[in-house]
């Protein structure tokens, strides 16, 4: 109930933003969609403990929602502001972050101690669980994984 | 009948009751997105009526926890104005609403442009977010060092009974269960208190000794802001565990401790500096 509450709060703040939007490729309505698509997979992420009753598949499913949920809700940011040059970069969470960490017109620099530690914490842990056979996160993993996710999201909101 | 609170939510179908920050335990009692912005909607609960203290610290926190777009505005019911002490601070905000029985509903599109303005530099906001993260990694890093489960309360010769700290809307205003010891601020609770007094008590004197609150209505740094802040105390607060107080009082710019002595403590203090500079240089 908590992390649902927390999540609704977080997205209101994102859809906000949508209003706002600059980019010369994406309207405020094709971002509040995509912002809606961001929302779908944290719901995914919330409800997948009532369809999956296997601890290690459930704990990475939750990782695999909530990292597609971050790299959409990112890319979205970055072209509300018309931050990420088409063409220019293979889309990554790491491409992201790097991009956040350069700044824009419109929006505050991620300082750099932050962008390290969503590599670190975020990224490379997604890679870690989601690109090697047999690898599986603890409960403990996944919900520190989980929550470093929205608390990352709720940062890079603060940067606009 | 319907409260004021209860029709504006009806009225208003995207509002989120209750919203949470991931941030701050410190949230509006109602988000209503309008206009491109999002309003907070403050309505004073029976404690902020006798200490506007509270009020003030709920505002300024969430206002920093918040993207700069989250715009304030005070609910004051009418039957309750003279039962706030000093209501004149208030006055400096323009976001107040004062409401009866018979009031209409606000709307919120035409509110906005009475009501727009930022509260504060959004520099310190960044700053209180970067500090956030600094001392979660400094924790996580460092669990051993600052978790040690041999929480003493610790005592010196500079410790005080009580922080007195100066009141927004008042004269002084006494702080119990935290204490200073040294030059810089560290902290601890007296175990016997209980947990929701001492932690806003924490927060309340804490924002106010970063901070202060001008004339005008913006929050400005102290130049306390910089030293570093710890609590020492035997609440489980650890990054991995409940991430809503560790983060609030992360925030803040206190990192909660667990240890028995002083010189344990500065140990800490020693090592949590070199990790700063160390992270400076690194930027």
């Amino acid at each position: 109930m908590a992390k649902n509450k927390q999540i609704e709060t977080l997205l209101a703040q994102y859809y906000t933003l949508c209003s706002s939007c600059s980019s010369p490729t994406l309207s405020p309505i094709d971002a509040e969609h995509k912002i809606d698509d961001v929302q779908k997979e944290l719901v995914t992420m919330l409800d997948i403990d009532k369809e999956c009753r296997e601890p290690k598949k459930r704990y990475l499913y939750k990782v695999l929602f909530s990292t597609k949920a971050l790299d959409t809700a990112l890319r979205t940011f970055l072209d509300i502001h018309n931050a990420w040059p088409c063409g220019t970069n293979p889309p990554s969470l790491g491409g992201y972050i790097n991009a956040l960490k350069k700044g824009g017109r419109l929006f505050n620099t991620l300082a750099s101690h932050i962008a390290q530690a969503a590599n670190k914490e975020i990224v490379d842990k997604r890679n870690e669980y989601l690109h090697v056979a047999n690898k599986y996160p603890t409960r403990q993993e996944q919900e520190k994984i989980c929550d470093k996710i929205l608390e990352f999201m709720q940062t890079v909101v603060n940067l606009a | 009948m319907l409260s004021l609170f209860e029709k504006i939510v009806n009225d208003n179908p995207k509002s989120i009751v209750k919203p949470q920050n991931m941030f701050t335990i410190d949230n509006p009692d109602i988000l209503i997105p309008a206009n491109g912005n999002i309003f907070g909607l403050y309505f004073l609960k029976k404690k902020e009526i006798e200490r506007l203290d509270l009020l003030l610290r709920r505002i300024y926190i969430s206002k920093l926890a918040y993207f700069s777009k989250m715009v304030p505005i005070v609910f004051i019911d009418k039957k309750t104005i003279n039962d706030i002490h000093n209501v004149d601070i208030l006055s400096h905000f323009r976001f107040i609403y004062e409401y009866n029985d018979s009031t209409a509903l606000p709307s919120f599109s035409k509110l906005f442009d009475e009501c727009s303005m930022d509260y504060y530099d959004r520099r310190i906001q960044n700053r209180a977010i970067q500090r956030m993260w600094h001392i979660k990694l400094f924790s996580e890093e460092n669990i051993e060092a600052i978790k040690t489960n041999q929480y003493k309360e610790i005592y010196s010769p500079s410790s005080q009974s009580n922080i007195l700290i100066p009141s927004w809307p008042s004269k002084m205003h006494s702080i119990k269960n935290i204490y200073n010891i040294g030059d810089d601020v560290l902290i601890e609770r007296e175990c016997r208190s209980g947990f929701v007094d001492t932690f806003e008590n924490i927060l309340t004197y804490t924002l106010k000794y970063n901070y202060q609150l001008l004339d005008n209505g913006f929050l400005v740094e102290n130049k306390n802001n910089k030293y570093n802040k710890f609590l020492n105390t035997n609440w489980d607060f650890t990054p991995n565990g409940n991430n809503l107080y560790y983060n609030t009082l992360a925030f803040m710019g206190l990192l909660p401790i667990e240890v028995d002595s002083i010189s344990n403590l500065k140990k800490i203090a020693y090592t949590y500096s070199d990790y700063s500079l160390t992270k400076h240089r690194k930027r």
